[in-house]
């Protein structure tokens, strides 16, 4: 109902609907890009696209929530490769695997409830193969950006990042969220 | 069962919930996944993560006032865009081949040369009626698309006439244009019935002149099932400012009576208060008028048109809550 009122231009839903995701799509683009003045530029753009294709959400597909995160981090990456073609030293890795006092989103307690079944995850990674999965899901880096980053062979980018999908995939479909007795980190 | 191509497609599918894949692999991973229901499945978890990843990123407030700037930035969007389609909008010099057109014997071309007064002005209407903490707009009454453009000709393609430009790409300003041929002409060439509001005699402040700028508001006007026309509303600009209508029929004529069908056009309001504000003749099921009004569009909840027996002709639903 948000998205459609926004959609439709209604005055009193779109100020609701601005307010209530302004924060995740700042976030995810302060996340990629890591510069305030123009994470607010994509925030912006974001907000934009959304109001042009609000009639293109299909709720069967995923919530508005990971709809317009994902436009966020499209828009961020693009933004990011246009400004600097040579990927940059990505920022987030410390919020999504350090410690919760640490970071952009220093005491957030929604983040870190919402997110803490991801970070457990990430943690039984090996430190390599979740910067994989960070610099990929996150910021957009291909293997061979991946390879290039961590000096290592686009076979063995890959391989890390292939291994930590299938590890997270399965740590994300336990109920708990605790570690099995075989993940581990170095 | 899982043979050794799908484990190799299943690494592809890993890597492509998450970044770009070469041509070659996307191509072979897409081809198999048509295929393969297992693969599609796992594809669907490893999106399901890719997701997560992001969903999990943390939530920072941005700075203040960012969201006036993402409002404002809209409106401006918006007024682009319906200025966008404000450039395109021509009427025929051409007479249709049959039955009375506002456009009849006119030639009206509008271009943006009034884009930089129209964009002032819908900025005042925007703070007026628009702006955060005002006014709770009613939904179906609707602002102009954000492509510009408003909804194509009701009933689809007409087999009498065919659909003119004017119908397809109308504006703001075309409307606005629109009202002044109405207003002008159309009392002369005797289409369409400009007479004062049947109830409220009484003239309205700045009722001779239609608004220059500001928005639009629009809703269809359906008969059953059927969509046949639309009526558009331009709010007044400042308190006590008229609220110029504009409604257009616009269907099959095989659907509608022979002859001129003479409706009373009433609007309806939130308290249940019903009130004439004209008469319009329709004609092989085309039909237009314009004039201002005292109502306030953001308190109408519905416009309705009634043959000369009270029965319902055309509804239009202006509020759905």
């Amino acid at each position: 109902m948000l998205l459609a009122g926004f959609g439709a231009g209604d005055p009193t839903l779109s100020v609701r609907f601005v307010r209530r995701f302004q924060s995740v799509i700042f976030g995810v683009a302060l996340s990629v890009l890591g510069d305030r003045t123009v994470a607010e530029d994509v925030a912006q753009r974001t907000f934009e696209q959304a109001w042009r294709h609000a009639a293109t959400f299909d709720s069967r597909r995923g919530s508005v929530h990971v709809w317009l995160a994902g436009i966020a981090r499209h828009e961020a990456i693009d933004t990011a490769r246009r400004s600097s073609p040579t990927p940059t030293d990505p920022l987030v890795l410390a919020d999504l695997l350090g410690d919760e006092r640490g970071g952009a989103a220093a005491g957030d307690p929604r983040w870190i409830a919402a997110a803490a079944p991801l970070r457990s995850a990430l943690r039984t990674l090996p430190v390599e193969q979740a910067r994989a999965v960070v610099l990929a899901g996150v910021h957009g880096y291909t293997a061979r950006e991946i390879a290039d980053h961590e000096r290592v062979p686009v076979g063995t980018a890959k391989t890390r990042l292939r291994t930590a999908m299938g590890r997270l995939r399965e740590r994300l479909a336990e109920p708990s969220g605790e570690p099995t007795p075989e993940a581990h980190r170095p | 069962m899982t043979d050794q191509g799908c484990l190799r497609y299943r690494g592809l599918a890993a890597e492509y919930a998450v970044t770009d894949l070469d041509g070659r692999e996307r191509v072979q991973l897409i081809d198999h996944l048509q295929h393969c229901q297992g693969c599609r499945r796992v594809l669907r978890d490893y999106t399901e993560v890719a997701d997560a990843l992001v969903v999990g990123l943390p939530a920072i407030e941005p700075p203040a006032g960012f969201d006036d700037r993402v409002l404002a930035g809209l409106e401006r969007h918006r007024r682009d865009d319906d200025l966008d389609a404000d450039t395109l909008w021509m009427v025929d010099a051409v007479p249709p081949p049959r039955g009375p057109h506002p456009s009849d014997g006119l030639t009206v071309v509008v271009n943006s040369a009034d884009r930089e007064d129209t964009s002032h002005g819908d900025e005042v209407a925007g703070r007026r009626r628009s702006g955060i903490g005002g006014r709770r707009t009613a939904l179906r009454w609707r602002l102009p698309d954000p492509d510009g453009t408003l909804p194509p000709p009701p009933g689809g393609a007409r087999r009498h006439r065919p659909v003119p430009h004017w119908h397809r790409y109308i504006g703001r300003t075309a409307l606005i244009a629109i009202v002044v041929v109405l207003g002008v002409v159309g009392g002369t060439i005797g289409f369409v019935d400009v007479s004062p509001p049947a109830v409220s005699s009484a003239p309205l402040p700045g009722s001779t002149t239609p608004p220059a700028v500001g928005s639009v508001l629009h809703a269809p006007l359906t008969r059953g099932p059927e969509a046949v026309g639309q009526i558009y509303a331009h709010p007044g600009q400042l308190p006590g400012d008229p609220t110029w209508i504009y409604v257009v029929l616009d269907h099959d004529r095989d659907s509608t009576p022979p002859g001129a069908v003479v409706l009373s056009v009433q609007l309806l309001d939130a308290q249940g208060t019903t009130r004439g504000v004209a008469t319009l003749t329709v004609t092989d099921g085309y039909g237009a008028w314009a004039g201002p009004v005292s109502e306030d569009p953001y308190d109408l909840t519905r416009a309705q048109l009634t043959d000369p027996t009270g029965t319902p002709y055309a509804t239009a639903d202006l509020a759905d809550y």
